[in-house]
């Protein structure tokens, strides 16, 4: 008896296979029915077939015109007309470019960033993107992804970025050549061409995707030759790169960033050189490049962010300018990028000859060092070792307020040592070397002291 | 075998600590609190008191010289102080030890706070039992020094500290807040000050001091800084305003109602200003009073407790003297929609005693709160800012009058805005107010102020304030502040979030040591076995 039922099941499996053809002749049974939920079959469709759900590589793998069946989430919604949507989706292990599925408007409606999809369609290629076309979807519960861009600007020029195609990429440092709009006026489609060392690279903003109100297609429209941009897209294709733009920020020098005004959206690439606190992801940190410093106060950071961020590295932030007692600062701000391999570890320069004058102000946040100069009080806020150390420094006619910041240099630093230890005593003559913050006035945050005598 | 047992002993006190150690907020749980019959406080004990200040070494020394003077009437309790610069950081260390079962004994708290700590059992020591008790309450028989009778105290301030039926913390000190008005701007501007501020005349006037001279200075002050109006904290902002339209904001049992038609009227009131450049906050400006002191300021609305900072002669100044300009300064209630009915907000630090395994140790904690309610402690802590003392015992004795009728003697002690915002304060006893307090209160609160800060932030940032705009700010400020995980109830609770670092590390290091206890028992076990 046993004999028997292995017989007909091993011929139920020829059949099965023999029905369905093989790789070199795809399969005529199964197919997409519009009329049918799932995959079909037979022609009229009369039940759904099983299909394995690929993972990226696969679909990769996949032939041209090969039926596809793949699970992801949805990162962009480009158009909807006539039940018929353009979607970007992507996975953590690859993205897909979905055009034209068939898509209610309702159902449409509810696709949000992050929503997770099955996709049943073909594979096709358009110009060089890879797509799926002729598509079914079908909303899966639960499951959410949000993609982070990654930074791509290396890849741009060499054959590895193909391997991104139409996931959410992010450029670092491009220079804007020449912006044109399709049809010589705002409206439709904007074409950027950016330059990145000696090389040429064509975006674009698309006008379903990001339309004339979006915010990506205003600031494309302020931005100018010049201009020097971090952008974010996804990496479609068309007859080579051509992201789609879907975020784009100015990226000020020091010089421009002192010109906006308060309360301006800025960003600025610069160099870590302390890190004053993390706490509830956020960070707030010292910056500066060789043009000029920043302080960061509250920065949206991961832990593991901020571990990244040693002394020295290379950070790209956009926030908002403000100003707090004095001191300007950056706030609400987000990272954009991080470059461990690119650094810079600023030497503190002698301010010593500007304390007293307004011309200090002007190297705000800047690391510096001040000489010969003479401890008048120590304070312990709350009146013990713990917290901030308030010290009151003299030079010449001159008394100045100087400050051990307990979250830049906790208790158990150097210089919060050289206090507390009596290293350091009113009447000593000291070099110091620290942050100049500003609080109603210079009070530079120490990082250093050490007797003059020294 | 006698190895064996020890082993599977460890073991299981291991198995049963675990959980407690790991679980969320207010694992450690005692039992519950009650009078032990044979307390004696010439017994030893040995206790902690978490306090805050502000860099104030008055405070300090107020502090330090309070239990000098409570040890002279119990020396067998040693009161251990720590000094806090904010009640963040307190709230934050309380709930690390809440974890670890390393509590203090006497915390100055918020109560929004303390509902937070009640979300262990038994965490925080119900008061009633102990208030009431005829040797050791509130100026009880057996109390060595003269402490306030409950009569004594002030009911409205008393209520604050309830927390469902029951009192859960004893007030310190209170506060309300205050409009500081430069009155020589006002009448510059054409205006004469009411008897009353409202919302539209501090708007109106606000608005009208931003005209500008051809050099960018301003005609009011000469100065290119003008913050009109200043506001230190806008969750109390959001609150009054709310409480003044006889609004909703949240229920006793912790339903959050702040979402509604009138919240959404104030902040389109607030987007008008701000578009106007009339209206700003501390978060994003700085310190009223800094600006108010170098007349770039007409009204700076922030606690009488912070009085000593405003005024041409405040006694505690964050700028430079030769900023500081000539202003007169008039304490005035904050602006009112309806002058009839005035409401303001009853603020303050308030005391909780936590539960310990020995309630003898307890009732030394109770006793010691006790001391900070004496004259003694109230009349010099109240004294040090605009604050006023929370008992009546206090603030009717000789003393206090005679402090209160030495206005403006001197720019120190007797500071006349410090007790101009005292005599506020004290004046409007009953025509202030508290939120309800709950276990995730303190989240509808960072929640109300929020609202402000981000409209106020948007229009500076050029962003469109409307229903679309609002209806993602709430959505957002749901998410912020875990508003749709408060229970309604009381004893529910509101997740916190991952334990703070300090807390991890402390129940991996008790972990740790329980294994290697367990280890070392273990491996005696074996090495006995070998050695047979």
């Amino acid at each position: 008896m046993k004999k028997l039922l292995i017989l007909a099941l091993m011929a139920c499996i020829c059949l099965t296979l023999a029905a369905c053809g093989n790789k070199d002749n795809p399969p005529a049974c199964e197919h997409i029915d519009e009329n049918f939920d799932g995959v079909c079959d037979k022609e009229g469709c009369g039940e759904a077939v099983e299909v394995d759900v690929l993972t990226h590589a696969e679909y990769m793998e996949k032939e041209i015109d090969d039926l596809v069946v793949i699970e992801s989430y949805v990162q962009g919604k480009q158009s909807w007309y006539e039940d018929k949507a353009t979607l970007y989706l992507q996975s953590p292990d690859g993205a897909y470019f979905v055009f034209e599925a068939a898509v209610s408007e309702a159902q449409y409606a509810e696709l949000e960033v992050g929503t997770k999809v099955r996709v049943y369609g073909y594979k096709a290629e358009w110009d060089g993107e890879i797509e799926i076309v002729d598509a079914k979807l079908h909303v899966l519960e639960g499951d959410t992804f949000v993609a982070e861009p990654a930074d791509l600007t290396a890849l741009l020029g060499t054959d590895e970025l193909a391997a991104h195609q139409n996931e959410l990429g992010a450029f670092v440092g491009l220079t804007v050549k020449e912006i044109a709009y399709k049809n010589g006026e705002p409206g439709d489609d904007i074409y950027v061409t950016f330059t990145l060392g000696e090389k040429d690279y064509s975006f674009c903003v698309e006008r379903y995707l990001t339309d004339p109100d979006s915010e990506v297609y205003t600031t494309v429209g302020t931005l100018e030759a010049g201009d020097v941009v971090y952008v974010e897209g996804f990496v479609y294709w068309y007859n080579g790169v051509n992201t789609h733009i879907t975020r784009i920020v100015k990226m000020l020098t020091n010089e421009e960033y002192d010109a906006a005004q308060i309360d301006d959206a800025v960003c600025v690439k610069s160099y870590v050189q302390g890190k004053q606190s993390w706490w509830d992801n956020k960070a707030t940190l010292y910056l500066q490049s060789p043009d000029g410093a920043y302080f960061v106060y509250e920065l949206a950071c991961t832990e593991a962010q901020y571990a990244e961020l040693t002394v020295g590295t290379a950070v790209v932030i956009s926030g908002y300018k403000a100003e707090w007692g004095g001191e300007v600062e950056i706030v609400d701000g987000e990272i954009l990028a991080i470059d461990k391999d690119d650094t810079y570890v600023a030497e503190a320069v002698d301010l010593t000859a500007l304390l007293g004058t307004d011309e200090l102000i002007a190297h705000q946040n800047e690391l510096a060092k001040f000489l010969g100069l003479t401890v008048k009080e120590i304070t312990y806020k709350n009146g013990e070792p713990g917290d901030d150390i308030y010290v009151t420094l003299t030079l010449g006619e001159g008394e100045y307020s100087f400050c051990v910041e307990r979250y830049l240099t906790d208790p158990n630093s150097e210089v919060y040592h050289a206090f507390t230890e009596g290293l350091i005593e009113v009447g000593d003559v000291v070099n110091v070397e620290g942050f100049v913050y500003w609080y109603n006035g210079v009070n530079t945050h120490i990082t250093a002291i050490e007797s003059a005598a020294n | 075998m006698k190895k064996i047992s020890l082993l599977l002993v460890f073991t299981l006190l291991f198995a049963l600590t675990l959980p407690a150690l790991t679980a969320c907020h207010g694992a450690i749980g005692y039992a519950g609190f009650a009078i032990p019959e044979d307390f004696s406080p010439d017994e030893d004990y040995e206790i902690t008191f978490w306090a805050k200040n502000d860099n104030n070494e008055t405070q300090q020394k107020i502090y330090r010289d309070t239990i000098t003077k409570f040890q002279e009437y119990y020396p067998n309790i040693k009161v251990n102080l720590v000094l806090y610069s904010d009640y963040r950081s307190i709230y934050e260390a309380a709930i690390t030890n809440i974890q670890t079962g390393t509590t203090p004994n006497v915390c100055i708290s918020y109560p929004d706070h303390v509902a937070t700590y009640m979300s262990g059992e038994n965490v925080v020591v119900p008061l009633d039992n102990l208030i009431a008790d005829e040797k050791y309450g509130l100026g009880g028989t057996e109390i060595r020094f003269d402490a306030p009778t409950r009569a004594e105290m002030y009911d409205k301030f008393m209520e604050e500290g309830k927390i469902g039926a029951e009192q859960y913390t004893i007030p310190f000190m209170r506060s309300t807040e205050a409009c500081y008005v430069n009155r020589a701007m006002v009448e510059k501007l054409g205006y004469t000050l009411p008897e009353v501020l409202t919302w539209d005349f501090v708007f109106e006037v606000s608005r009208a001091a931003m005209e500008k001279n051809d050099d960018g200075t301003y005609k009011l002050n000469g100065q290119k800084t003008l913050l009109p109006l200043i506001y230190k904290s806008t969750d109390n902002m959001m609150i009054q305003m709310l409480a003044q339209l006889g609004a909703n904001y949240s229920t006793d049992s912790g339903e959050v109602l702040i979402f509604n038609e009138d919240t959404e009227g104030i902040l389109y009131e607030v987007a008008e200003q701000v578009g106007y450049k009339a209206f700003t906050t501390f978060a994003i400006d700085g310190y009223p009073g800094n600006y108010f002191n170098q007349g770039q300021c007409i009204f700076a609305i922030d606690s009488t407790a912070g009085a000593t900072w405003i005024g041409t002669d405040a006694p505690q100044q964050a700028i430079d003297k030769e900023l500081i300009t000539e202003v007169e300064t008039v304490v005035m209630e904050i602006p009112q929609y309806n002058t009839d009915e005035p409401k303001m907000i009853s603020q303050g630090p308030s005391v909780c005693l936590f539960n310990k395994e020995d309630a003898g140790e307890v009732m030394a904690s109770w006793i010691f709160l006790q001391f900070l309610l004496t004259d003694e402690v109230q009349i010099p802590y109240s004294q040090t800012e605009g604050y006023v003392p929370v008992t009546k015992k206090a603030t009717e004795s000789a003393e206090y009058q005679d402090y209160l009728s030495r206005r403006g003697e001197d720019n120190n002690l007797y500071y006349s805005v410090k007790i101009d915002a005292a005599r506020l304060t004290l004046d409007n006893i009953e025509n202030t107010f508290i939120t309800p307090v709950f276990n995730g209160s303190a989240n509808v609160r960072a929640a109300a102020g929020d609202l402000i800060e981000e409209v106020t932030k948007a229009i500076r940032r050029k962003k469109k304030v409307d229903e679309k705009f609002l209806d993602s700010l709430y959505t957002e400020m749901r998410r912020k502040h875990k508003l749709d995980e408060i229970s309604v109830n009381m004893g529910g609770s509101v997740d916190l979030g991952p334990m703070p670092k300090g807390s991890v590390a402390l129940i991996v290091g008790l972990i740790s040591a329980w294994v290697l206890i367990g280890g070392y028992v273990g491996y005696k076990a074996l090495c006995g076995k070998r050695r047979k």
